[in-house]
Protein backbone atom coordinates (compact mmCIF):
# COMPACT_ATOMS: atom_id res chain seq x y z
CA UNK A 1 0.00 0.00 0.00
CA UNK A 2 1.23 3.51 -0.35
CA UNK A 3 -0.38 7.23 -0.54
CA UNK A 4 -1.24 6.72 -3.92
CA UNK A 5 -3.48 3.74 -3.91
CA UNK A 6 -5.58 5.21 -0.64
CA UNK A 7 -6.94 7.98 0.78
CA UNK A 8 -6.92 7.02 4.21
CA UNK A 9 -4.80 4.94 6.25
CA UNK A 10 -4.08 4.19 10.03
CA UNK A 11 -0.86 5.15 11.64
CA UNK A 12 1.36 2.14 11.66
CA UNK A 13 2.55 3.26 15.65
CA UNK A 14 -0.47 4.84 17.56
CA UNK A 15 -3.31 3.10 14.93
CA UNK A 16 -5.17 6.85 14.32
CA UNK A 17 -6.66 7.65 10.93
CA UNK A 18 -4.53 9.62 8.92
CA UNK A 19 -5.70 10.95 5.45
CA UNK A 20 -3.61 10.93 2.38
CA UNK A 21 -3.52 14.16 0.58
CA UNK A 22 -0.12 14.63 -1.05
CA UNK A 23 0.35 12.58 -4.49
CA UNK A 24 3.17 9.73 -4.95
CA UNK A 25 6.36 11.52 -4.39
CA UNK A 26 5.12 11.95 -1.01
CA UNK A 27 7.99 9.72 1.36
CA UNK A 28 6.95 10.91 4.72
CA UNK A 29 4.12 10.99 6.44
CA UNK A 30 4.12 12.75 9.89
CA UNK A 31 1.64 11.31 12.69
CA UNK A 32 -0.40 14.08 13.48
CA UNK A 33 -1.12 11.88 16.99
CA UNK A 34 1.88 10.56 18.26
CA UNK A 35 4.43 12.11 16.27
CA UNK A 36 5.87 8.93 14.65
CA UNK A 37 7.04 9.32 10.89
CA UNK A 38 6.05 7.01 8.17
CA UNK A 39 7.78 5.81 6.03
CA UNK A 40 5.37 6.21 2.87
CA UNK A 41 7.57 3.75 0.53
CA UNK A 42 7.89 0.92 2.85
CA UNK A 43 4.52 0.28 4.65
CA UNK A 44 4.15 3.11 6.68
CA UNK A 45 7.47 1.44 8.60
CA UNK A 46 7.82 4.21 11.66
CA UNK A 47 11.37 4.97 10.82
CA UNK A 48 10.90 8.54 13.81
CA UNK A 49 8.99 9.32 16.62
CA UNK A 50 8.73 12.84 18.11
CA UNK A 51 6.98 13.61 21.72
CA UNK A 52 6.36 16.59 23.03
CA UNK A 53 5.92 18.80 19.88
CA UNK A 54 4.51 22.26 20.40
CA UNK A 55 2.10 22.82 17.61
CA UNK A 56 3.00 26.01 15.91
CA UNK A 57 0.21 28.71 15.61
CA UNK A 58 -0.40 28.89 11.88
CA UNK A 59 -3.87 29.74 9.83
CA UNK A 60 -3.50 26.31 7.92
CA UNK A 61 -4.56 22.96 8.81
CA UNK A 62 -3.80 19.60 6.80
CA UNK A 63 -6.40 19.30 3.87
CA UNK A 64 -7.15 22.41 3.60
CA UNK A 65 -7.63 23.80 -0.33
CA UNK A 66 -6.88 26.67 -2.18
CA UNK A 67 -6.18 28.30 -5.63
CA UNK A 68 -2.71 29.82 -6.67
CA UNK A 69 -1.87 31.05 -9.84
CA UNK A 70 -4.65 29.20 -10.85
CA UNK A 71 -3.76 25.83 -10.02
CA UNK A 72 -5.29 24.09 -6.57
CA UNK A 73 -2.91 23.21 -3.75
CA UNK A 74 -3.48 21.55 -0.74
CA UNK A 75 -1.56 21.92 2.62
CA UNK A 76 -0.14 18.30 3.56
CA UNK A 77 2.78 19.29 5.76
CA UNK A 78 4.13 21.71 8.51
CA UNK A 79 7.47 21.93 9.53
CA UNK A 80 7.79 24.81 12.30
CA UNK A 81 11.57 26.28 12.26
CA UNK A 82 13.03 28.00 15.23
CA UNK A 83 16.71 30.26 14.61
CA UNK A 84 18.32 31.79 17.51
CA UNK A 85 21.81 33.87 17.08
CA UNK A 86 22.73 35.79 20.55
CA UNK A 87 19.43 36.84 22.57
CA UNK A 88 17.40 36.94 19.16
CA UNK A 89 14.97 34.24 18.14
CA UNK A 90 13.13 34.08 14.90
CA UNK A 91 9.99 31.18 14.51
CA UNK A 92 8.44 30.62 10.95
CA UNK A 93 6.04 28.17 9.82
CA UNK A 94 6.52 26.17 6.50
CA UNK A 95 3.86 24.36 5.06
CA UNK A 96 4.50 21.67 2.20
CA UNK A 97 1.64 21.80 -0.40
CA UNK A 98 0.66 19.76 -3.25
CA UNK A 99 -1.26 20.11 -6.34
CA UNK A 100 -2.24 17.19 -9.00
CA UNK A 101 -0.73 19.40 -11.81
CA UNK A 102 1.73 22.02 -10.19
CA UNK A 103 3.77 19.42 -8.03
CA UNK A 104 4.79 20.08 -4.78
CA UNK A 105 5.20 23.84 -3.24
CA UNK A 106 6.11 25.67 0.36
CA UNK A 107 3.44 28.43 1.68
CA UNK A 108 5.68 29.99 4.19
CA UNK A 109 3.82 31.66 7.09
CA UNK A 110 6.28 34.58 8.79
CA UNK A 111 6.11 37.57 10.17
CA UNK A 112 2.08 37.10 9.25
CA UNK A 113 2.82 36.99 6.22
CA UNK A 114 2.22 34.07 3.38
CA UNK A 115 5.07 33.29 0.74
CA UNK A 116 5.07 30.80 -1.88
CA UNK A 117 8.07 29.07 -2.14
CA UNK A 118 9.04 26.44 -5.52
CA UNK A 119 12.82 24.96 -5.54
CA UNK A 120 14.83 25.80 -9.04
CA UNK A 121 16.37 23.86 -10.65
CA UNK A 122 18.98 26.24 -12.23
CA UNK A 123 22.09 27.21 -10.51
CA UNK A 124 23.02 30.36 -9.22
CA UNK A 125 26.08 32.65 -10.41
CA UNK A 126 28.14 32.11 -8.17
CA UNK A 127 26.92 29.05 -6.75
CA UNK A 128 26.99 30.00 -3.24
CA UNK A 129 27.36 32.75 -0.70
CA UNK A 130 29.77 31.09 2.08
CA UNK A 131 29.94 32.94 5.28
CA UNK A 132 33.40 33.90 4.58
CA UNK A 133 32.18 36.06 1.69
CA UNK A 134 29.68 37.13 3.45
CA UNK A 135 32.09 37.67 6.39
CA UNK A 136 34.66 39.72 4.16
CA UNK A 137 32.66 41.43 1.89
CA UNK A 138 32.55 45.00 2.28
CA UNK A 139 29.13 45.06 0.26
CA UNK A 140 26.10 43.06 0.29
CA UNK A 141 27.53 39.57 -1.95
CA UNK A 142 25.09 39.17 -5.05
CA UNK A 143 23.96 36.51 -7.30
CA UNK A 144 22.59 36.08 -10.74
CA UNK A 145 19.78 33.54 -11.84
CA UNK A 146 17.63 33.68 -14.92
CA UNK A 147 18.95 37.06 -15.84
CA UNK A 148 17.88 38.75 -12.27
CA UNK A 149 20.12 39.90 -9.51
CA UNK A 150 19.17 39.15 -6.10
CA UNK A 151 20.84 41.05 -3.30
CA UNK A 152 21.90 39.80 0.03
CA UNK A 153 19.13 40.19 2.66
CA UNK A 154 20.20 37.62 5.45
CA UNK A 155 21.21 34.25 6.49
CA UNK A 156 21.50 31.82 9.26
CA UNK A 157 20.94 28.15 10.78
CA UNK A 158 17.33 26.81 11.60
CA UNK A 159 16.34 23.72 12.92
CA UNK A 160 12.79 22.30 12.87
CA UNK A 161 10.65 22.05 16.34
CA UNK A 162 7.69 20.92 14.93
CA UNK A 163 6.76 18.26 11.82
CA UNK A 164 3.40 16.98 10.75
CA UNK A 165 1.80 15.51 7.49
CA UNK A 166 3.50 14.57 4.40
CA UNK A 167 6.32 15.58 2.74
CA UNK A 168 8.85 14.59 -0.62
CA UNK A 169 11.69 14.30 1.44
CA UNK A 170 12.43 13.31 4.86
CA UNK A 171 13.15 15.70 7.34
CA UNK A 172 14.22 15.17 10.93
CA UNK A 173 14.30 16.84 14.40
CA UNK A 174 18.33 16.41 13.30
CA UNK A 175 18.47 18.70 10.23
CA UNK A 176 20.16 21.33 10.74
CA UNK A 177 19.50 23.91 7.60
CA UNK A 178 21.78 26.76 6.95
CA UNK A 179 20.41 29.71 4.18
CA UNK A 180 21.29 32.50 2.80
CA UNK A 181 18.37 34.76 1.89
CA UNK A 182 18.63 37.16 -1.10
CA UNK A 183 16.19 39.77 -2.49
CA UNK A 184 15.57 40.35 -6.14
CA UNK A 185 13.17 42.62 -7.73
CA UNK A 186 10.21 40.76 -7.14
CA UNK A 187 11.27 37.64 -5.56
CA UNK A 188 13.27 36.40 -2.83
CA UNK A 189 15.83 33.45 -3.52
CA UNK A 190 17.06 31.11 -0.59
CA UNK A 191 20.28 28.75 -1.34
CA UNK A 192 19.59 26.82 1.55
CA UNK A 193 22.19 23.68 3.03
CA UNK A 194 20.88 20.47 5.31
CA UNK A 195 23.13 18.68 7.54
CA UNK A 196 24.45 16.96 4.66
CA UNK A 197 25.14 20.16 2.57
CA UNK A 198 23.20 19.17 0.13
CA UNK A 199 22.62 22.66 -1.95
CA UNK A 200 19.11 23.75 -3.05
CA UNK A 201 17.74 26.96 -4.68
CA UNK A 202 14.35 28.21 -3.45
CA UNK A 203 12.29 31.17 -4.90
CA UNK A 204 9.64 32.74 -3.19
CA UNK A 205 6.88 35.35 -4.15
CA UNK A 206 4.58 37.33 -2.43
CA UNK A 207 1.28 35.70 -3.34
CA UNK A 208 -2.34 38.51 -2.99
CA UNK A 209 -2.39 37.47 0.53
CA UNK A 210 -6.43 37.62 0.58
CA UNK A 211 -5.89 34.62 -2.15
CA UNK A 212 -3.33 32.95 0.10
CA UNK A 213 -5.62 32.68 3.09
CA UNK A 214 -9.50 33.49 2.28
CA UNK A 215 -8.90 31.32 -0.22
CA UNK A 216 -7.69 28.18 1.68
CA UNK A 217 -10.79 28.73 3.90
CA UNK A 218 -8.90 30.73 6.79
CA UNK A 219 -11.64 31.99 9.18
CA UNK A 220 -11.54 35.09 9.86
CA UNK A 221 -10.89 34.95 13.89
CA UNK A 222 -6.93 32.71 12.88
CA UNK A 223 -5.94 35.33 9.85
CA UNK A 224 -2.80 36.42 11.06
CA UNK A 225 -1.55 40.02 11.89
CA UNK A 226 1.37 41.02 9.70
CA UNK A 227 4.11 42.95 10.88
CA UNK A 228 6.32 45.90 9.31
CA UNK A 229 6.50 45.59 5.63
CA UNK A 230 7.79 42.05 3.98
CA UNK A 231 10.80 42.25 1.78
CA UNK A 232 8.53 41.34 -1.65
CA UNK A 233 6.03 44.00 -0.68
CA UNK A 234 6.21 46.37 -3.78
CA UNK A 235 5.35 49.70 -3.37
CA UNK A 236 2.67 49.60 -6.19
CA UNK A 237 1.49 53.21 -7.72
CA UNK A 238 -1.86 53.64 -9.43
CA UNK A 239 -1.83 55.07 -12.96
CA UNK A 240 -3.21 58.09 -11.82
CA UNK A 241 -0.70 58.24 -8.80
CA UNK A 242 2.43 57.96 -11.42
CA UNK A 243 0.72 60.16 -13.72
CA UNK A 244 0.27 62.80 -10.37
CA UNK A 245 4.14 62.04 -9.63
CA UNK A 246 5.41 62.74 -13.07
CA UNK A 247 3.51 65.89 -13.58
CA UNK A 248 4.37 68.19 -9.94
CA UNK A 249 8.26 66.75 -11.02
CA UNK A 250 7.70 68.41 -14.71
CA UNK A 251 6.13 71.34 -12.98
CA UNK A 252 8.70 71.90 -10.18
CA UNK A 253 11.44 71.94 -13.00
CA UNK A 254 9.13 74.02 -15.22
CA UNK A 255 9.04 76.52 -12.15
CA UNK A 256 13.05 75.87 -11.55
CA UNK A 257 13.19 77.34 -15.23
CA UNK A 258 10.69 80.35 -15.05
CA UNK A 259 12.78 81.62 -11.47
CA UNK A 260 15.98 81.82 -13.29
CA UNK A 261 14.30 83.52 -16.40
CA UNK A 262 12.32 86.05 -13.73
CA UNK A 263 15.96 85.97 -11.95
CA UNK A 264 17.91 87.13 -15.07
CA UNK A 265 15.33 89.81 -16.44
CA UNK A 266 16.18 93.15 -16.62
CA UNK A 267 17.90 95.94 -18.56
CA UNK A 268 20.14 99.09 -17.32
CA UNK A 269 19.18 102.39 -18.67
CA UNK A 270 21.45 105.36 -16.85
CA UNK A 271 24.44 104.95 -14.85
CA UNK A 272 26.00 108.14 -12.72
CA UNK A 273 30.15 108.23 -12.72
CA UNK A 274 31.94 107.77 -9.90
CA UNK A 275 31.42 110.82 -8.03
CA UNK A 276 32.68 112.26 -4.69
CA UNK A 277 30.06 111.61 -2.02
CA UNK A 278 30.74 115.10 -1.01
CA UNK A 279 28.50 116.41 -3.97
CA UNK A 280 25.55 113.48 -4.37
CA UNK A 281 24.33 112.51 -7.52
CA UNK A 282 21.35 113.80 -9.98
CA UNK A 283 20.58 111.07 -12.37
CA UNK A 284 17.76 111.09 -14.27
CA UNK A 285 16.38 107.93 -16.38
CA UNK A 286 13.40 106.87 -17.88
CA UNK A 287 11.06 103.85 -17.34
CA UNK A 288 9.69 102.13 -20.51
CA UNK A 289 8.13 99.08 -19.48
CA UNK A 290 4.82 99.10 -17.43
CA UNK A 291 4.22 96.31 -14.66
CA UNK A 292 7.69 95.70 -14.28
CA UNK A 293 10.23 96.59 -11.25
CA UNK A 294 12.87 99.39 -11.43
CA UNK A 295 15.88 98.71 -9.03
CA UNK A 296 18.21 101.56 -8.37
CA UNK A 297 21.88 100.70 -6.85
CA UNK A 298 23.51 103.25 -5.07
CA UNK A 299 27.64 102.19 -4.60
CA UNK A 300 29.92 103.59 -2.25
CA UNK A 301 33.80 102.70 -1.20
CA UNK A 302 33.22 102.05 2.28
CA UNK A 303 35.58 100.11 3.66
CA UNK A 304 35.27 98.60 7.43
CA UNK A 305 33.00 101.44 7.81
CA UNK A 306 29.31 102.28 7.11
CA UNK A 307 27.34 105.16 4.78
CA UNK A 308 23.96 106.23 5.17
CA UNK A 309 22.26 108.05 1.59
CA UNK A 310 19.14 109.85 1.33
CA UNK A 311 17.27 109.24 -2.17
CA UNK A 312 14.41 111.64 -3.85
CA UNK A 313 12.48 110.18 -6.71
CA UNK A 314 11.09 113.10 -8.67
CA UNK A 315 8.61 112.64 -11.73
CA UNK A 316 8.66 114.38 -15.30
CA UNK A 317 7.36 117.74 -13.10
CA UNK A 318 9.34 117.82 -11.40
CA UNK A 319 7.40 116.18 -8.25
CA UNK A 320 8.46 113.97 -5.34
CA UNK A 321 7.25 110.25 -6.16
CA UNK A 322 9.10 108.78 -3.57
CA UNK A 323 11.85 108.72 -0.89
CA UNK A 324 13.77 106.33 1.03
CA UNK A 325 16.72 106.05 3.38
CA UNK A 326 19.14 103.21 2.69
CA UNK A 327 22.61 102.38 3.73
CA UNK A 328 26.43 100.23 2.59
CA UNK A 329 28.30 98.02 5.45
CA UNK A 330 31.21 96.65 4.02
CA UNK A 331 33.65 95.25 6.36
CA UNK A 332 36.60 92.72 5.01
CA UNK A 333 39.85 91.14 6.76
CA UNK A 334 42.40 88.46 7.28
CA UNK A 335 41.79 85.88 10.79
CA UNK A 336 43.83 83.05 11.25
CA UNK A 337 45.67 83.17 8.04
CA UNK A 338 42.32 83.42 6.06
CA UNK A 339 40.55 86.55 4.16
CA UNK A 340 37.01 87.17 5.60
CA UNK A 341 34.27 89.92 4.18
CA UNK A 342 31.14 90.72 5.79
CA UNK A 343 27.81 93.21 3.91
CA UNK A 344 28.46 94.93 0.82
CA UNK A 345 29.62 98.05 -0.95
CA UNK A 346 26.04 98.12 -2.75
CA UNK A 347 22.30 98.80 -1.80
CA UNK A 348 19.98 98.15 -4.09
CA UNK A 349 16.17 99.64 -4.06
CA UNK A 350 13.27 98.33 -6.16
CA UNK A 351 10.68 99.76 -6.59
CA UNK A 352 7.41 99.67 -8.97
CA UNK A 353 7.06 102.76 -11.42
CA UNK A 354 4.77 103.22 -14.21
CA UNK A 355 5.99 104.15 -17.37
CA UNK A 356 7.95 107.88 -17.39
CA UNK A 357 10.55 109.69 -17.16
CA UNK A 358 12.66 110.00 -13.55
CA UNK A 359 15.43 111.19 -12.07
CA UNK A 360 17.01 110.02 -8.81
CA UNK A 361 19.11 112.54 -6.34
CA UNK A 362 21.13 110.41 -3.83
CA UNK A 363 23.15 112.51 -1.21
CA UNK A 364 25.38 110.84 1.81
CA UNK A 365 23.87 111.68 4.77
CA UNK A 366 26.15 110.06 7.45
CA UNK A 367 29.29 107.52 7.34
CA UNK A 368 31.22 106.14 10.35
CA UNK A 369 34.56 104.13 10.32
CA UNK A 370 33.50 101.46 13.23
CA UNK A 371 36.59 98.56 12.24
CA UNK A 372 39.85 98.49 12.41
CA UNK A 373 41.65 99.78 9.53
CA UNK A 374 38.18 101.30 7.95
CA UNK A 375 37.75 104.22 5.91
CA UNK A 376 34.89 106.15 5.51
CA UNK A 377 32.97 106.14 1.82
CA UNK A 378 34.66 109.06 -0.81
CA UNK A 379 33.09 107.96 -4.25
CA UNK A 380 29.78 106.61 -4.89
CA UNK A 381 27.66 105.66 -7.98
CA UNK A 382 24.15 105.29 -8.97
CA UNK A 383 22.53 103.07 -11.63
CA UNK A 384 19.42 101.79 -12.81
CA UNK A 385 18.07 98.64 -14.52
CA UNK A 386 14.24 98.17 -15.75
CA UNK A 387 12.41 95.23 -16.56
CA UNK A 388 13.34 93.56 -13.42
CA UNK A 389 10.57 91.17 -12.12
CA UNK A 390 10.26 88.60 -8.67
CA UNK A 391 11.34 85.15 -8.45
CA UNK A 392 9.87 84.71 -5.63
CA UNK A 393 6.44 83.43 -6.63
CA UNK A 394 8.55 81.07 -9.31
CA UNK A 395 10.56 79.43 -6.16
CA UNK A 396 7.56 79.17 -4.16
CA UNK A 397 5.80 77.19 -7.03
CA UNK A 398 8.97 75.32 -7.31
CA UNK A 399 9.17 74.43 -3.62
CA UNK A 400 5.41 73.42 -3.98
CA UNK A 401 5.65 71.35 -6.35
CA UNK A 402 9.11 69.57 -5.27
CA UNK A 403 7.15 68.78 -2.33
CA UNK A 404 4.53 67.46 -3.73
CA UNK A 405 6.18 65.13 -6.44
CA UNK A 406 9.25 64.72 -3.60
CA UNK A 407 6.68 62.97 -1.28
CA UNK A 408 6.26 59.72 -3.70
CA UNK A 409 9.67 59.77 -3.88
CA UNK A 410 9.98 59.96 -0.29
CA UNK A 411 7.39 57.35 0.90
CA UNK A 412 9.09 54.97 -1.60
CA UNK A 413 12.62 55.82 -0.13
CA UNK A 414 10.74 55.14 3.53
CA UNK A 415 8.93 51.91 1.77
CA UNK A 416 12.25 50.69 0.50
CA UNK A 417 14.16 51.15 4.02
CA UNK A 418 11.58 49.02 5.63
CA UNK A 419 11.68 45.95 3.19
CA UNK A 420 15.14 46.18 4.27
CA UNK A 421 14.84 46.60 7.41
CA UNK A 422 14.89 42.76 8.74
CA UNK A 423 18.29 42.51 7.02
CA UNK A 424 21.30 41.25 9.18
CA UNK A 425 23.36 43.36 6.69
CA UNK A 426 25.86 45.86 8.33
CA UNK A 427 28.22 47.99 6.76
CA UNK B 1 -9.67 60.62 -17.50
CA UNK B 2 -11.81 63.76 -15.63
CA UNK B 3 -9.37 63.45 -12.49
CA UNK B 4 -6.31 63.98 -14.67
CA UNK B 5 -7.65 66.99 -16.48
CA UNK B 6 -8.19 68.51 -13.36
CA UNK B 7 -5.20 67.68 -12.03
CA UNK B 8 -3.46 69.40 -15.15
CA UNK B 9 -5.83 72.77 -14.91
CA UNK B 10 -4.81 72.69 -11.20
CA UNK B 11 -0.77 72.88 -11.62
CA UNK B 12 -1.44 74.97 -14.48
CA UNK B 13 -3.13 77.53 -12.73
CA UNK B 14 -0.65 77.47 -10.46
CA UNK B 15 1.84 77.77 -12.46
CA UNK B 16 0.59 80.31 -14.53
CA UNK B 17 -0.43 82.66 -11.57
CA UNK B 18 2.77 82.33 -9.89
CA UNK B 19 4.43 83.50 -13.29
CA UNK B 20 2.23 86.10 -14.03
CA UNK B 21 2.60 87.38 -10.12
CA UNK B 22 6.28 87.06 -10.59
CA UNK B 23 6.53 89.24 -13.83
CA UNK B 24 4.24 91.87 -12.61
CA UNK B 25 6.78 92.30 -9.47
CA UNK B 26 4.10 91.32 -7.11
CA UNK B 27 5.24 92.23 -3.45
CA UNK B 28 8.88 92.90 -4.82
CA UNK B 29 8.89 96.57 -4.12
CA UNK B 30 12.12 97.81 -1.10
CA UNK B 31 9.75 98.02 1.58
CA UNK B 32 12.34 101.09 2.65
CA UNK B 33 10.41 103.05 0.21
CA UNK B 34 8.02 105.21 1.10
CA UNK B 35 5.78 107.96 -1.43
CA UNK B 36 5.74 111.46 -0.72
CA UNK B 37 3.82 111.88 -2.96
CA UNK B 38 0.69 114.72 -1.45
CA UNK B 39 -2.98 112.67 -0.53
CA UNK B 40 -0.74 109.21 -0.21
CA UNK B 41 -1.09 108.44 3.22
CA UNK B 42 1.29 105.51 4.96
CA UNK B 43 3.61 104.18 2.42
CA UNK B 44 2.94 104.76 -1.24
CA UNK B 45 3.17 101.36 -3.03
CA UNK B 46 0.66 98.87 -3.33
CA UNK B 47 0.83 95.33 -4.46
CA UNK B 48 1.99 95.54 -8.01
CA UNK B 49 0.37 99.00 -8.71
CA UNK B 50 2.99 101.26 -8.57
CA UNK B 51 3.59 104.66 -7.76
CA UNK B 52 0.30 106.24 -5.92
Amino acid sequence: MNAAEAKQFNCTECGAGLDVLGGGRVRVHGCSYCGAQLDVQDDYRVIAQYRDMVRPKTPYDLGMKGMLWGAEFTVIGTIAWLEQHQAQTWEWVDHQIYSPTHGYAWLTVDNGFITFTRKSRSVTSPANVSEATIENSEHRPSVRLGGETFTYYGSGRARPTFIEGEFNYVPTMLDRSRYVSLLGKTQMLAIRENSSLEREYELSDLPDQAEALLGFGVVPERLPYPVGVHPLQILDRSPFQLFARNLFLAAAVIAVLGMFFTWIAGERVAASQRTSVKDGISLPFTVTQANRLTEITVWADARNSWAWFDAELTDQNGETVAAYNDGVAYYQGREGGESWSEGSQRVKTKLALPPGEYQIDVALSDAEVDWRNGNVAREMQVSVKQGLMNPLWMILSAILFAILGGAFLVTRFFHNSRRWAGSDWSD
Amino acid sequence: MVARIVLVVFVLGILGAAFAMSMNGVWGESSSVQSTRAGSPGGGYRVGGGVK
